[in-house]
């Protein structure tokens, strides 16, 4: 896409993005009831549960843009991979971050190995790992090969960890976010959904960013090489 | 050559140079062993803590022997060029893969069968028990951990801080074989029936057929040069 | 209620702080990267012509 159209996409992706992060947050603080049992707390759960969300499927976006890469062996894949990767890693931060600070307020606890926290902090290793051999590798297409390699077998390696940790039955542990799907009032879906589709907007607009960055990044490469000829 | 003759011969080729070297056995029991007594110190449960504690021990302990044998192995191949010669080699990449996990899983086993009288002994276990469902665990957790830990020794292998990307990579993926490992053995120790583990069986299992599958699938995409 | 507030405000702020941190990390990057290009540019035109 030319230089002109990326930037009026972007300048509307931004847009987008910032107006629904304002509703949502108007709906967050101000048209949502509090929650009974937890309190104010609770209202983490609409950046907790949506960022995981967001989070998962930039993964699945590396997943396939790594077999695209594989496919196809035109870089463009491997910088859709490596920018969703990126983005995805900031999103499993944040998941991380919020829930050990709603757990620790509701529970007393920081961390309990329930299976979607335990799950996300897998992938959280598994793509900083991911990120990390790309650093090692400076040939383009070497490092795009093997981290395809590594985004297909991270990816299809989430749901098989999940489960895992599904069957553990000893310790009973809290589930974050779990039992609320149960017992939301309406006025929390629609929250709950503004949230989805602000954070899915910001979550396209880093990726946009980060993927502008990683073009540049491809262009300066040849442009050295050029210069070396 | 047909697949099955090139992953037996690699597998041999394997063995005879383990044969020779001993460097990954080495590596495996002497860092198992060390960390046993580690443990032990580290912890000094009593017979019935121990119990509930050693299956996650024993499995941390061949997980990280497993990863310290395997960066051995692949530096031993490194070191002669033999990547080189597998890409050269006029063989379908799946079954080069087959011939490395086959002995991979191999010396891991052995190693692991070596190092669990130890464990034993350290924390007062009584494994012998029911020693084919031990097998069964053993074998299912270990083809889990070799099936990736192949693929990976090769994604390493000639990377900058190559002993630092094969944990970093490994550990993280391994976690359902370990979880569900764990879980298997400590059913064992408490002499629970293994009809509770259902589970987690099929879960090893299913690990072990879709990462063999996909790692076989995607091993030529490693070897390229 | 009132550990509540202050872990509902932390993990918000850190949330934004994590993003809006990203965010300019990304445009410095990318600036440094605009101006690495045209240095470059200018490079193979002095080289070519110039």
């Amino acid at each position: 896409m030319s230089d002109s159209t990326y930037h009026r996409v972007s300048l509307a992706v931004s847009a987008t993005a910032l107006v629904l992060l304002l509703y949502a947050f108007y709906q967050v603080f101000f048209i949502v009831p509090t929650e009974a049992k937890m309190g104010i707390v609770q209202r983490i759960f609409y950046i907790h549960m949506p960022s995981a969300v967001v989070s998962f499927n930039l993964f699945f976006v590396v997943c396939i843009a790594s077999i695209g890469y594989l496919k196809t062996r035109r870089l463009s894949w491997d910088r859709a991979a490596v920018s969703a990767a990126e983005v995805g890693t900031i999103f499993c931060a944040a998941v991380l971050i919020t829930g050990p600070l709603w757990g620790k307020a509701v529970w007393g606890i920081w961390w309990t190995f329930d299976p979607r926290l335990t799950t996300t902090l897998v992938l959280f290793l598994i793509f900083v790992g991911y990120l990390m051999l790309r650093l090692y590798q400076p040939e383009p297409h070497r490092r795009a090969r093997l981290s395809a390699v590594v985004g297909i077998i991270g990816f299809v390696n989430v749901p098989i960890v999940y489960l895992a940790n599904r069957f553990r039955g000893q310790h009973p542990a809290p589930v974050l976010g779990g039992g609320e799907g149960s017992g939301l009032a309406p006025e929390m879906v629609v929250a709950l959904l503004w949230s989805l589709a602000a954070l899915h907007a910001l979550g396209l607009l880093l990726f946009m960013q980060r993927y502008r960055l990683e073009r540049m990044r491809t262009e300066v490469n040849e442009l050295y090489r050029a210069l070396r000829a | 050559m047909s697949a099955w003759r090139v992953a037996t011969a690699l597998l041999r080729k394997d063995l005879l140079a383990e044969w020779r070297t001993k460097d990954v056995s080495t590596a495996i029991l002497l860092f198992g062993f060390t960390i046993a007594v580690s443990f032990s110190f580290a912890f000094e449960p009593t017979p019935d803590e121990a119990r509930v504690i050693a299956g996650g021990l024993l499995w941390l302990g061949f997980l990280f022997s497993a990863v310290l044998g395997l960066n051995r192995g692949f530096a031993r191949e490194t070191a002669n060029n033999c990547l080189e010669a597998l890409r050269l080699a006029p063989a379908d990449p799946g079954s080069l893969y087959l011939g490395k996990l086959l002995s991979n899983v191999l010396l891991l086993l052995v190693a692991e069968l070596v190092l669990l009288p130890v464990f034993g002994l350290f924390f007062n276990l009584a494994l012998w028990s029911r020693p084919g469902w031990l097998l069964l665990i053993l074998l299912l957790g270990t083809w889990g951990v070799a099936a990736l830990g192949t693929l990976f020794s090769a994604v390493s292998a000639n990377t900058r801080m190559q002993e630092l990307m094969l944990p970093l990579l490994l550990l993280p993926l391994t976690v359902p074989v370990l979880v569900a490992a764990v879980d298997l053995t400590t059913l064992l120790l408490f002499n629970r029936p293994m009809s509770e583990g259902s589970m987690q069986f099929r879960l090893l299992a299913g690990f072990d057929i879709i990462f063999t599958l996909l790692c076989w699938l995607l091993f030529g995409y490693v070897l390229e040069e | 209620m009132d550990i509540g507030l202050k872990h509902l405000f932390w993990a918000f702020a850190l949330f934004w702080l994590l993003h809006a941190g990203y965010l300019l990390n990304l445009s410095f990057r990318q600036k440094r990267l605009a101006d690495e290009l045209r240095a470059l540019k200018e490079s193979l035109n002095r080289k070519a012509g110039g």
